[in-house]
C-alpha cells in the first residue's frame, strides 16, 4: 500500500477546516478578532491587577506544595539556626521551611507577597482611573460594583494570607482582628466564638484561614474577575475625545495581533518586575519576628499598606464604648442595675 | 502597503471575495467590514523593505530575545549549581534568593520589551473604527423578548391559579434554610459556654480549687526578689500550658514599684482592686483593653505602660486608668500576694474581664 503524502502546509486549514465543520467557528471567530480596542496607557492599571492575579495563582499554588494549616505545636529544627529549639506551631514551622529548606521557596514567597501588594496597588490606582474619568456612569455600573466588590474580596485575600504564617506580626493581626469582630453589636461574640471555634486563638482557625485563603477567596475573584472582564469586552472600553471619535465609536487597533501583543508583552513586564521585587526586595522577614505568643509584640507591628487606613482610623479613634443594658440579654451577665444608654469614656 | 483615511466616508459595495485580483489585506479588511469594522488607516512603517532603520529595529528585537535566552539560562544554571542551602552569617547562600529573581526578572523583562518593541515598531500601523452598539436593544425585539416573557408566566398560570404559588413559596423556604442550616450551624459556637470571656487561666476552680501561682514563661514560679525595684516581668498562670496561646488572654505583668510609687497606687486603688496589691508589687493584666494587644512597654520612671499597636497608654500607679489613645477601660488588675512557701500566688482570678469590649460585657 502506498504512503499517503502528508501536505504539511495544508495541515493548517484543514485542520481549521474540520473545526469550522462541526461548530461553524468562522463568522464569531473572525468578530473577535477584528474586534476594536480603545488604546490609552491608564487602561494598563486594570490589567497590571489582572497580571497580579495570574501571579498570585501561579506562586500561591507552589506555596502550598509545602505549607502546612495547623496550630499543633512542634519544636524546630530546620535549617535557620537562631530558631532551633523553639516550639512554634506548624504553620510557622512550615513557612519557616518553605524560606529556608525548599530550593527557590524565598523566592516564591516574596514574590507571592509582592503581587499581593501590587494586586491591591493596581486596583486602587485603576479605580481612581474610573472615578475621575466619569467611566462608573451607566451603562458600567455594573462593573463599577463588582471592581468595588473585588478591592474588598482583595482585601480579605491579603489579610487571610497575612495571618497564615502565624509569626508575631500574623497573630497581632489576628488578635486585632478578633477584637474588631468582638465590637460588633449584639453578635459580635458570638461571630467571634464562631470563627475561632472557642477563645481566641483557638486551634481551628488557621485550617479554615487556610481553605478560605485558597480556595473560597480565590474562586470569589476569578468568578468576579471573569464577569467584570466579560462586561468591559461586551461594553467596550471608554475612550478620550479624538479625532474621529463620537460617542458612538470605538477607534483603535484590532484586538488580534496588535492588542494581545501589547498584553502579552507587558504581562512579561509586570511579571518581570515581581520577579526582581521578589528576589531583590525583601519582604515580610517571618524569621524575625518570631512565633506568635500572646504575650509578645513587637513595636512596629504594621499591617500590610491596604490595611492602614483601618489601622489608622483605629488609632485616631476617640476613647468611646457605648454600652447599654438590653434587658439584661446574656447568660453571662452578672447583674447590672439597668441604666438605659450609658456614654462611657474611660470608666472603669 | 495601504493608505486609506476617506473609507468610513463612502459605503462601499459588497466585494466579490472570490475576484483573483484582490490581495489578501482586501480580503481582511472586507472581512472586517462585514463584522462592522472599518480599517481607516494602515501603513507599514518600513515600506521600503530592508533600509537600515528596519535592520536596526529587527537587531533591538532578537537582541531582547537573545537577552531572555542569556538570563534565563543564568536562571537555570544558579537554581540548579548555586549553593541555596541557608547557612548562618555572611555566605553565597544568602545571594540564591536575589540572582533568581535578578536573573528571572531581566529575562521576563527582556521578552516583554522584545515583544512590546516587535507589536509596536515592526507591525503596521493602524486605526480601526467600529460601531459601540450601546444603548437598548431595537424597539420590536424589546417587544418580542418582553412578551415571550409575560407568557411563560401566563403559561405557569401563577395568576390563575393563587393558592399554587402561595403553597410553592411556602414549600420552597424551609428548603432554601436546610440547605443554608448545615453549612452554618455547625460553626456556631457559643460565648457564653463556660464564661470563657470572663475567665483566665488564674481562676482556682480550674486547677481544682487550688491559688495559681505566677510562673515565668518556662514554669517556674516567682519569689518577690526575682522582681528588682521598678522591674517588671510578665508572668502566667501556674497551670499546665498556661504560658502557651491556649490561655492568650492571661498574660499578665508584674510590677515591683518603687516605695513612693506603691502607697500611692494603694491610697488610689478603686474599690474592686483593693486588697489587690502586695507590699510593692502588683499585677495587671497584659492584654490591652482596646484590641488585645499586649501591653508590653512599660516606662519606670513614669509608671505607664505603653501598647505599641495602637498607642494607649495606661498608668499604673492609677488602677492603670489611660492616660492615652483609644483605650477606653483600665487594665483589670490581679490581687496577688505570697504563699506559705514564699511563691506569688494570685488569691483569684480576674474580677473583671480582660482584653477587649464585647456585647455581654457588664
Amino acid at each position: 500500500m502506498k504512503r499517503r503524502k502528508v501536505d504539511v502546509s495544508a495541515v493548517p486549514a484543514k485542520a481549521a477546516g474540520g473545526l469550522d465543520d462541526r461548530f461553524q467557528a468562522a463568522t464569531p471567530l473572525r468578530n473577535i478578532l477584528n474586534k476594536v480596542f480603545p488604546d490609552h496607557w491608564s487602561f494598563l492599571l486594570g490589567e497590571i491587577a489582572l497580571f497580579s492575579f495570574i501571579i498570585l495563582l501561579l506562586t500561591g499554588t507552589f506555596l502550598t506544595f509545602f505549607y502546612e494549616p495547623s496550630l499543633a505545636v512542634v519544636t524546630y529544627d530546620g535549617s535557620y539556626a537562631p530558631l532551633r529549639g523553639v516550639h512554634m506551631t506548624s504553620a510557622y514551622a512550615s513557612s519557616l521551611h518553605l524560606s529556608f529548606d525548599v530550593r527557590g521557596g524565598l523566592i516564591m514567597r516574596q514574590m507571592h507577597h509582592w503581587a499581593a501588594l501590587t494586586f491591591m496597588a493596581a486596583i486602587v490606582v485603576h479605580m481612581f482611573r474610573i472615578f475621575f474619568t466619569g467611566a462608573f456612569r451607566k451603562p458600567r455600573e455594573t462593573n463599577w460594583i463588582i471592581g468595588s466588590l473585588l478591592f474588598w474580596i482583595g482585601f480579605l485575600a491579603g489579610f487571610t494570607g497575612y495571618s497564615l504564617p502565624d509569626d508575631a506580626l500574623s497573630g497581632t493581626g489576628l488578635r486585632i482582628a478578633s477584637a474588631i469582630m468582638l465590637s460588633i453589636p449584639v453578635i459580635g461574640s458570638w461571630v467571634t466564638t464562631s470563627l475561632f471555634d472557642g477563645e481566641f486563638p483557638g486551634t481551628v482557625i488557621m485550617g479554615r484561614f487556610y481553605i478560605a485563603h485558597v480556595l473560597l477567596i480565590p474562586g470569589a475573584l476569578l468568578a468576579l474577575i471573569s464577569v467584570h472582564l466579560g462586561l468591559v469586552f461586551k461594553q467596550k472600553h471608554t475612550q478620550w475625545p479624538g479625532p474621529g471619535r463620537t460617542e458612538h465609536n470605538v477607534v483603535g487597533e484590532r484586538f488580534v495581533p496588535r492588542y494581545t501583543i501589547k498584553q502579552g508583552g507587558f504581562f512579561m513586564i509586570v511579571f518581570g518586575v515581581i520577579a526582581l521585587m521578589g528576589g531583590l526586595f525583601q519582604i515580610n522577614p517571618i524569621w524575625l519576628f518570631g512565633p506568635y505568643e500572646a504575650y509578645t509584640v513587637s513595636a512596629a507591628s504594621q499591617p500590610d499598606w491596604y490595611v492602614m487606613f483601618l489601622d489608622g482610623s483605629t488609632r485616631l479613634f476617640p476613647a468611646w464604648e457605648i454600652r447599654f443594658d438590653l434587658w439584661g440579654w446574656g447568660t453571662a451577665i452578672p447583674s447590672r442595675p439597668s441604666s438605659g444608654p450609658r456614654w462611657c469614656c474611660r470608666a472603669s | 502597503m495601504t493608505t486609506d483615511t476617506h473609507a468610513h466616508d463612502v459605503e462601499p459595495e459588497e466585494v466579490d471575495i472570490d475576484d483573483p485580483r484582490l490581495s489578501r489585506f482586501e480580503i481582511v479588511r472586507e472581512g472586517a467590514r462585514r463584522d462592522g469594522v472599518e480599517i481607516v488607516h494602515y501603513e507599514d512603517p518600513f515600506p521600503v523593505k530592508g533600509t537600515k532603520a528596519e535592520r536596526r529595529t529587527v537587531r533591538t528585537v532578537s537582541l531582547f530575545f537573545l537577552i531572555t535566552g542569556i538570563a534565563g539560562t543564568a536562571f537555570m544554571v544558579i537554581y540548579i549549581w548555586w549553593p541555596w542551602q541557608y547557612e548562618l552569617g555572611a555566605n553565597n547562600s544568602k545571594l540564591y534568593t536575589p540572582l533568581l529573581g535578578l536573573t528571572l526578572g531581566v529575562s521576563l523583562l527582556a521578552v516583554g520589551f522584545g515583544i512590546l518593541t516587535w507589536g509596536k515598531k515592526l507591525m503596521p500601523r493602524e486605526i480601526a473604527i467600529q460601531d459601540r452598539h450601546d444603548g437598548p436593544s431595537a424597539r420590536d425585539q424589546r417587544k418580542l423578548t418582553g412578551e415571550t416573557m409575560a407568557y411563560i408566566v401566563d403559561e405557569l398560570g401563577i395568576k390563575r391559579r393563587k393558592t399554587l404559588g402561595l403553597a410553592a413559596l411556602a414549600g420552597l423556604a424551609p428548603i432554601g434554610l436546610v440547605a443554608a442550616a448545615p453549612l452554618i450551624g455547625g460553626l456556631i459556637k457559643s460565648p457564653t459556654k463556660d464564661r470563657i470571656f470572663f475567665r483566665t487561666g488564674f481562676d482556682p476552680a480550674a486547677n481544682g480549687g487550688r491559688l495559681v501561682r505566677l510562673t515565668r514563661e518556662d514554669g517556674t514560679p516567682i519569689r518577690p526578689e526575682d522582681v528588682s525595684v521598678g522591674g517588671q516581668m510578665t508572668v502566667f498562670p501556674g497551670i499546665p500550658d498556661g504560658a502557651t496561646n491556649k490561655h492568650a488572654d492571661s498574660p499578665t505583668l508584674l510590677i515591683h514599684l518603687r516605695e513612693d510609687d506603691a502607697e500611692r497606687t494603694r491610697a488610689d486603688a478603686k474599690p474592686i482592686n483593693q486588697g489587690a496589691q502586695w507590699e510593692n508589687f502588683v499585677a495587671y493584666s497584659k492584654i490591652c483593653t482596646h484590641a488585645g494587644c499586649p501591653a508590653s512597654l512599660y516606662e519606670q520612671q513614669t509608671n505607664r505602660l505603653l501598647c505599641p499597636c495602637h498607642q494607649s497608654q495606661f498608668l499604673i500607679t492609677d488602677n492603670a486608668r489611660p492616660i492615652f489613645g483609644p483605650a477606653t477601660r483600665s487594665l483589670p488588675q490581679l490581687p496577688i500576694t505570697v504563699d506559705e512557701e514564699g511563691f506569688f500566688v494570685a488569691t483569684s482570678d480576674y474580677k473583671v474581664a480582660v482584653g477587649p469590649a464585647f456585647w455581654e460585657r457588664p
